[in-house]
């Protein structure tokens, strides 16, 4: 009779931990895809984030150092006119041949 | 026919050959005057076409030169008043504006003398270097009336027939070289400091677009910490690498050392804003000065119609001073002597070399600059 009853509580026992094991399997398994929902989540603010750095972008500031490269050619042919006419313009006296 | 004294008679036949003799004699000794004089006449007609040709190609050379000068005014590569820059030949009028939309407020350098503040901050560099419109216009239109007036000279000449008319036209021509020279090298001088001002803006924009960049990765980085999302610490601890849009910039450290190259351009950028105001400034003062050395040589007809007296024949008086301007042929060496209008354009012919010469220097500032914010660009920019 004991031992009857000593086998049915073994067996509880034994369910119990089977229990309290497939519980942490699920507990474990749940918080591994929250984690990874967490991250996922993070990963997509930081990018949100990224988006709204400024309003400037790479193209714009192309487009102006263009710009930049052509206003310095131009104020260089303009200085370089100027110099030229400072240091002597070399037009004729009327009738003289050139 | 017969001749009392001689026992000489002559018949009809031999009184007509008789006069044929004299006929010919005469006319033998016209020839040698009236060839003289028809070959005297062609010379001179000549001398006078060969005059007119020369006159008017030398006269076109200068038109040429002057048009030249006045095409560079007409291309503009400064930021227009919709924000944006452009390089474009028009005539329209622009409205120079500050894209950083506060740079009123830090002043505006332009050509009625007031002062400019080249202001640097968190969000860019401030302030605006100008040349007024009007300035630009008359500086334009001084050169323009230039070439007008020769114009109307060609047209002159080719209705002048005789050689002492040419001469006249001629001598006035070469007096007024010295000052019609001096009105282009004052209309290029002022383009060139127009053009300095607009690579100016144009650097103040490059840098307030890569400022901007910088500080917007600075906001990212520190948000990103912040919210604690996913970021990556280095081994030291020291840097914190997230991905802050289209840029390389992905850690504090770069960030810190972008921005302190980027503040060192600053000082740059300002010095050359600090040259070119002090030129802006000094520009229209110069011009009013040359107007009035104009008056001086009876050479100015009013504001609208300075030169105007170009195509109109001067008198001795006005030939004479002009005359005293020096020789033709080296510009620099027009104004060396003294006399008449002449110490006032000396002067000045000085005073616009020292802008040359401090856009000179500008402009090996300008390059220094220029490459630093290209290398800048290149290290944020992906």
């Amino acid at each position: 009779m004991e031992t009857k009853s000593q086998d049915k509580s073994k067996r509880l026992i034994r369910l119990f931990i089977i229990g309290i094991v497939v519980l942490a399997v699920i507990i474990a398994s749940a918080v591994f895809i929250a984690s990874r929902a967490a991250k996922r989540e993070s990963d997509k603010q930081t990018t949100t984030t990224a988006t709204s750095v400024g309003p400037v972008d790479a193209d714009k500031v192309k487009s102006d150092l263009a710009d930049l490269d052509t206003s310095v050619k131009k104020a260089g042919d303009d200085l370089g006119s100027a110099k030229t006419l400072s240091n002597g313009s070399k037009l004729n006296k009327l009738g003289e041949d050139k | 026919m017969r001749f009392q004294g001689l026992n000489y008679q002559l018949d009809f036949r031999g009184m007509l050959a008789f006069l044929g003799i004299i006929m010919a004699s005469i006319l033998m000794a016209a020839y040698a005057p009236m060839a003289s004089y028809v070959h005297a006449q062609a010379e001179l007609g000549s001398m006078v076409q060969d005059l007119q040709q020369k006159m008017t190609t030398e006269i076109q050379s200068r038109i040429d030169s002057y048009k030249k000068t006045l095409a560079s005014m007409e291309t503009k590569t400064h930021i227009g008043s919709d924000g944006f820059h452009y390089a474009k030949t028009s005539d329209q009028g622009e409205t120079r504006v500050d894209v950083t939309k506060d740079g009123a407020s830090a002043g505006v350098a332009n050509s009625t003398g007031s002062g400019v503040q080249i202001t640097v901050d968190s969000t860019g560099i401030h302030g605006i270097i100008n040349i007024s419109d009007e300035d630009k216009a008359k500086s334009k239109a001084m050169l323009q009336s230039v070439v007008d007036g020769l114009n109307d000279l060609k047209d002159k000449i080719k209705s002048t027939t005789s050689l002492d008319g040419l001469k006249n036209i001629a001598s006035n021509l070469d007096a007024q070289f010295g000052v019609t020279q001096f009105t282009q090298f004052q209309a290029a001088v002022t383009q060139a400091t127009d053009s300095m001002t607009a690579v100016f803006d144009n650097l103040k924009q490059v840098y307030n677009d890569l400022q901007s960049q910088l500080t917007g990765v600075k906001t990212c980085i520190s948000e990103a910490v912040k919210d604690g999302q996913s970021v990556d610490i280095d081994s030291k601890g020291q840097s914190t690498t997230v991905t802050c849009g289209d840029t390389k910039v992905d850690n504090t450290n770069l960030v810190n050392s972008l921005q302190s190259s980027l503040t060192s351009l600053s000082t740059v950028i300002q010095s050359l804003g600090a040259v070119l105001s002090s030129a802006v400034a000094l520009l229209p003062v110069l011009s009013q000065a040359f107007t009035k050395a104009l008056g001086s040589l009876g050479l100015s007809g009013g504001s609208g119609d300075i030169l105007g007296s170009l195509s109109s024949l001067l008198d001795a008086k006005q030939l004479q001073s002009l005359l005293n301007l020096g020789g033709l042929g080296d510009f620099s060496n027009l104004l060396g002597g003294s006399g008449g209008g002449m110490g006032d354009l000396s002067s000045l012919m000085t005073s616009f070399n020292y802008i040359l010469s401090e856009l000179n220097n500008a402009s090996g500032v300008m390059g220094s600059a220029q490459s630093g914010l290209k290398s800048l660009s290149s290290s944020i920019n992906l």
